[in-house]
């Protein structure tokens, strides 16, 4: 069978919510507050000066309008639950379990706030979805308040700067080095946290050399970070020697495991030397990316840099969970309370629902059908893997040239849509 | 022998013998073959330590709810907390929508492939727009208090000024994010927050305060309206005239539920808004429901100094056809790296489109209703309180849906009195008194439209005993 199944998103001709509606229609009506509140307070309770006196231009329109128009918008979106091929985001099948979990009262309508004994489910499900992440990395303790993969990049700079302050080098250790294939929140939340960024270049074999970083790196280095396979599905073999003189200037070493679904359950940032690392847990656990967010950048990190966690950090003591909001080292709080829990429920439901043996497979399946894309592209006349004189398998993803297509006319410019989405660039982190 | 697997409901290539046809295509004898770019040396020594995988659904969903049952939430006590999450109520629509596989995806789609969610986002711009009278509303970044600190940056980059006013009585949640984004003092290109005192008699900002700090190093002063304390800021014309005079500009914060009874910011000369977006149809889920919004006026100064996704629409090749798209898209991190506009990344763009369903059905009306139930049922609250004995409420006609109710002449502290209130179904408000405000043993409640009257006198009620 070798048919191409085409697939395209519903088509429908529909209006701005604005042009919807007609004046007085009602989506939503509040009840009147009660009489006796009205005999209470009475009206006008705005003072005079910051009353509203505008109408907002707002949509008038039913609750039927509105559901109709968000499932016509829903339906033009080829969103799916279910194969997604673009590159460094590792999307997989989210499970309708935890999704359903997550919509029951007793986490939807839960307040951060709330006294601790009363948040112990929740607590229980963080504390031990952390020594999941501590198992598969070899880190001491993780934290979720970051919202997204950039904003746990984000946190290990500002971790760094914290560790770096407290030692009274924050003057010295000014720079950080990452490759220029390296995700764009490597360098951008290094720089925006305040440091200088150094980029080195790809060389012949995908990856910067080992004598490139030597000339890097320096007693300015405030931190290194790397991903690895890195964005173009390569394994950098020389990683550990990366971060043995990474270490040896002094500086920190941060593992950006955006991609680490092609080596999960294989390899542990902290044997390999790292002093930190991020997962993505709308990705790489499960949850789901949901067009860009609520997203989850797990970060983790060894005892040493721990003290300079943003608070709180979920913890137990005795039988209780608690949170520890008392580490006066704080590098501060990358965002408002503990993250976004939901994600982190169904990504300890993904983790529990496949335990350490499918986590292994689930590497090896992506390895595997990765190499069975790239074999299966490869035969596609005129597409070309980008350097292809790279003998080292792509783990996990590839990027794939449309140039000689480029060349052609346009009549014969048919790309399949796989093949298009699996090449595409795409914001991530 | 085939690759030995076990069928995975969640893997559709855990199925026995589909490894092994992949391999047999790609031409290798082996999965390990695969890996071989992995030194031996870097795989794990210490082998995974996971508990026991539960495959079965019916026993993964027995453990989640089972653990989940453990919390006690919002819905089945009585929830007067607020701070930065807030209970208000969520249309089922809402929930519909963004419970939409499409929507709540594991893919990031393209452009081209996801017109439908586009339209959504530019419709959340849009209408939000319409509420906060402004034209610019970039896509939501991951909390208000992050928005508040993209949009300090975006004021010093505007001015090339290096210091930022803010308002003593902040919230501290936010406050510690704001000073993360602004940097410690040691780096090149940092931001000095600097505190603007509070009248003590309104709780609003001092103004003669104000005016004592406002230089010509001054990138923006930032306020709250309704504030961290739930006042309402009647001089917020003033504070920004005052704000444009010293060539600085003015952020505001602002809770949008608050924005069919109370002026939109563009009409008192704020020049970028940020607030939060749970209020818009988003639950508290612990917090995971937080994100903030960016917006300002059209102009160039502002547009250009974005850091993330601005959606717009735009007339197509076709005549009378209209598409959406990003405009300015190089200018963030995505488009130029560490020197594009700070940075971004995944953030809460879900809770974009609930709030453009959200928006939609309240209309006009229904925020003016919203603004106005809250208002009547908040002010309620705070007068019942207040009459309790040794219960004091702060500014008791000057607020919108939060107060301040100081315990000092009961003799207990707020600590005490939460406990014993939910040891009878109901969270008090807040505890702020280590919040270092000098307002004693005191607590932030919080009332929306969720709360009845009757809800409302049970509080009292229950405090009139606690207290007795």
């Amino acid at each position: 069978m070798s048919r191409l199944p085409e697939f395209h998103a519903a088509k429908w001709d529909e209006p701005v919510i604005m042009e919807l509606g007609r004046p007085g229609g009602r989506g939503q009506i509040f009840p009147k507050p009660e009489s006796e509140i009205e005999a209470e307070v009475g009206a006008d309770l705005i003072p005079a000066g910051m009353a509203r006196k505008d109408r907002p231009a707002l949509p008038e329109i039913t609750e039927f309008e509105a559901q109709r128009h968000y499932l016509h918008l829903s339906q033009m979106t080829l969103g799916m639950m279910g194969v997604s091929l673009f590159g460094t985001c590792t999307m997989k099948y989210n499970s309708k379990t935890s999704e359903y979990a997550t919509l029951r009262p007793e986490l939807a309508e839960v307040h951060p706030y709330q006294h601790p004994d009363t948040l112990q489910g929740v607590m229980g499900i963080v504390h031990d979805f952390d020594h999941m992440l501590r198992s598969l990395s070899g880190m001491d303790q993780f934290i979720f308040q970051a919202g997204g993969g950039a904003d746990a990049a984000y946190t290990m700079a500002i971790v760094a700067r914290a560790y770096w302050a407290d030692r009274g080098m924050l003057d010295q250790r000014t720079e950080m080095v990452t490759s220029i294939q390296a995700h764009p929140c490597n360098p951008a939340t290094a720089a925006a946290a305040g440091f200088k960024v150094v980029n080195l270049p790809l060389e012949e074999n995908g990856y910067p050399s080992l004598d490139a970083l030597k000339a890097a790196v320096s007693d300015k280095t405030a931190l290194i970070m790397i991903n690895n396979p890195d964005d173009m599905g390569i394994y950098n073999p020389e990683i550990k020697e990366w971060v043995r003189v990474a270490k040896e200037a002094g500086a920190l070493c941060f593992y950006d495991h955006a991609n680490f679904n092609g080596v999960m359950g294989k390899l542990s940032a902290r044997e390999l030397g790292f002093d930190a690392c991020m997962f993505m847990l709308h990705k790489t656990f499960g949850a789901p990316k949901a067009g860009g967010g609520p997203a989850v950048g797990a970060f983790g990190c060894s005892d040493e840099l721990a003290p300079y966690l943003p608070c709180p950090v979920v913890a137990k003591s005795g039988d209780k969970y608690i949170l520890d909001e008392d580490r006066p080292k704080s590098a501060g709080k990358v965002r408002e309370f503990w993250g976004n829990i939901p994600q982190v429920v169904k990504a300890y439901a993904w983790a529990r629902g496949m335990g350490a043996e499918g986590i292994n497979l689930a590497s090896d399946i992506s390895v595997v059908a990765n190499n069975y894309m790239d074999k299966r592209l490869s035969e596609i006349p005129g597409l070309a893997i980008s350097n292809p004189h790279i003998s080292a398998n792509r783990m996990e993803m590839t990027r794939w040239s449309f140039a000689p297509f480029a060349k052609k006319p346009a009549s014969e410019q048919l790309i399949s849509p796989i093949a298009w989405r699996t090449t595409a660039s795409t914001p991530s982190g | 022998m085939p690759t030995e697997t076990k069928s995975h409901p969640w893997m559709a290539l855990s199925a026995p013998g589909a490894i092994d046809d992949m391999l047999k295509t790609i031409g290798v004898s082996k999965v390990a073959d695969l890996f071989e770019q992995i030194p031996q040396d870097h795989y794990r020594k210490k082998p995974l330590d996971m508990p026991p995988a539960l495959t079965s659904e019916m026993e993964l969903r027995r453990d989640l709810v089972t653990r989940l049952k453990q919390n006690g939430d919002c819905e089945s006590n009585l929830s007067f907390l607020g701070a930065g999450v807030w209970q208000h109520h969520v249309p089922a629509i809402v929930d519909e929508i963004v419970g939409r596989t499409e929507f709540a995806t594991n893919v990031w789609g393209s452009y081209q492939s996801d017109h439908g969610r586009n339209q959504a986002w530019f419709e959340f711009s849009s209408q939000l727009g319409a509420l906060l009278n402004l034209d610019v509303v970039q896509l939501p970044v991951y909390s208000w208090g992050c928005a508040i600190g993209h949009a300090m940056r975006m004021a010093a980059r505007i001015t090339g000024r290096s210091k930022v006013l803010v308002p003593q009585l902040s919230d501290p949640e936010r406050l510690s994010v704001i000073k993360t984004y602004c940097q410690p003092t040691e780096m090149d290109d940092s931001i000095e927050v600097v505190m603007v005192a509070a009248d003590p008699a309104t709780g609003r900002l001092d103004l003669s305060d104000l005016k004592s700090k406002l230089g010509s190093d001054i990138a923006a002063v930032y306020f709250e309206n309704p504030g961290y304390l739930g006042t309402i800021e009647t001089e917020a014309a003033e504070i920004a005239k005052m704000t444009r005079a010293a060539g600085a500009e003015t952020i505001v914060g602002v809770d949008p539920s608050s924005l069919g009874v109370m002026t939109a910011p563009g009409d008192y000369g704020a020049d970028i808004v940020t607030g939060p977006v749970q209020p818009l149809g988003v639950h508290m889920q612990c917090g995971g429901g937080a994100g903030g919004f960016i917006a300002s006026r059209d102009e160039e100064r502002y547009v250009h100094n974005y850091n993330g996704f601005l959606v717009s629409i735009a007339d197509t090749a076709r005549s009378g056809e209209f598409g959406f798209g990003l405009a300015c898209p190089h200018q963030n991190s995505y488009g130029m790296r560490e020197d594009g506009n700070d940075w971004t990344g995944n953030s809460t763009y879900l809770w974009a489109i609930a709030g453009a369903v959200y928006m939609s059905l309240l209309g006009p009306e229904g925020f003016a209703e919203l603004g106005r139930l809250i208002v009547s049922r908040a002010r309620y609250a705070a007068r019942l309180l207040d009459e309790i004995a040794g219960v004091k409420v702060m500014w008791p006609d000057g607020h919108f849906k939060e107060f301040v109710v100081n315990f000092d002449g009961t003799g207990r502290t707020v600590s005490d009195i939460n406990d014993a209130l939910r040891a009878k179904g109901i969270f008090g408000g807040k505890d702020i008194s280590e919040e270092g405000l000098n307002l004693g043993q005191s607590a932030l409640y919080c009332v929306t439209e969720v709360h009845t009257a009757a809800d409302i006198r049970r509080l009292a009620d229950t405090l009139r005993e606690i207290l007795a």
